[in-house]
């Protein structure tokens, strides 16, 4: 089964404040974290990863009472931001779970106890949207 | 340059109440939404898409005060619903935005004026325009 795992900060946090102004640079953390990845990659569990890059450069495309609408980034009233995924094949959900723990247990080690992180782990539908070909 | 495409539902809309409770997505919407997909993989706009299940079935693994947690759905916090994503190959932030665009007036189209979602369109971290990106920001080397 495939799962995605989402990397969210809340805005207010340190990680959040520095991620949004382009500051999170921590060489320990990226290196931590490409070996776990290449870990995965090499037990056939890590299907793609990707960093987002700061809101400022996003925008939001609202469909509403009959109307579509465009905003541009940063949102300075949303609370959370995803700051990038991780997406895994796993057996079972408590695996998955058990890959965003090592995961997040990184972000701890290094950044310490001060770091404040959430993840989403969602399982993938088997169903492709549209039925679009796979 | 690649841009993710999350496709967002409020909980308590209409389309994430019948989300959440794990329904088919309607008829009229699903064929249209093939012949889009199909029209993007063939210009190659589209890199990949994937829908998600329903929240509640999902969990969330929360750092805080140096401890780990993991709580299991549902939530009944979130107001926001993430059903989906989808990874574009656009030259600009513009055409992505043009792309979400597309998407959503399709919606629109076939689900009725009464339909209210949101895409929140980011900018992914591609080595290859990794120099014209935010060069600072964390980069994993993964692939």
């Amino acid at each position: 089964m495939k799962y995605l795992i989402l990397v969210t900060m809340d805005r207010n946090s340190d990680v959040g404040r520095k991620y949004e102004a382009g500051t999170l640079s921590n060489p320990e953390l990226v290196t931590e974290l490409g070996k776990l990845m290449e870990k995965l990659k090499n037990s056939g569990k890590l299907l793609d990863v990707s960093v987002l890059v700061t809101r400022s450069k996003s925008a939001r495309v609202r469909g509403a009472a009959g109307k579509v609408s465009v905003t541009d980034g940063p949102f300075i009233e949303s609370k959370e931001i995803i700051g990038g995924y991780i997406m895994v094949e796993a057996e079972s959900q408590q695996e998955a779970i058990e890959i965003g723990r090592s995961l997040m247990k990184i972000h701890v080690e290094v950044l310490g106890p001060s770091y404040e992180g959430e993840m989403e782990v969602r399982q993938l539908s088997d169903q492709p949207p549209g039925g679009a070909p796979k | 340059m690649k841009y993710m495409m999350m496709v967002k539902m409020d909980a308590q809309s209409e389309a994430g109440r019948s989300f959440e409770a794990g329904l088919p997505p309607d008829e009229k919407l699903e064929t249209a939404m093939g012949q889009l997909i199909e029209k993007m993989l063939k210009s190659g706009t589209l890199v990949d898409m994937g829908g998600l299940l329903p929240v509640a079935k999902g969990a969330q693994v929360r750092a805080t005060g140096g401890k780990l947690a993991v709580t299991d759905g549902p939530f009944v916090e979130s107001k926001e619903v993430i059903g989906g994503y989808a990874i574009l190959r656009a030259k600009s932030k513009e055409e992505a935005v043009e792309l979400g665009r597309e998407f959503m007036q399709l919606h629109l189209n076939t689900l009725g004026s009464s339909y209210e979602g949101q895409l929140e369109i980011r900018q992914m971290l591609d080595p290859e325009d990794c120099a014209a990106a935010n060069s600072s920001t964390v980069q994993l080397s993964a692939r």
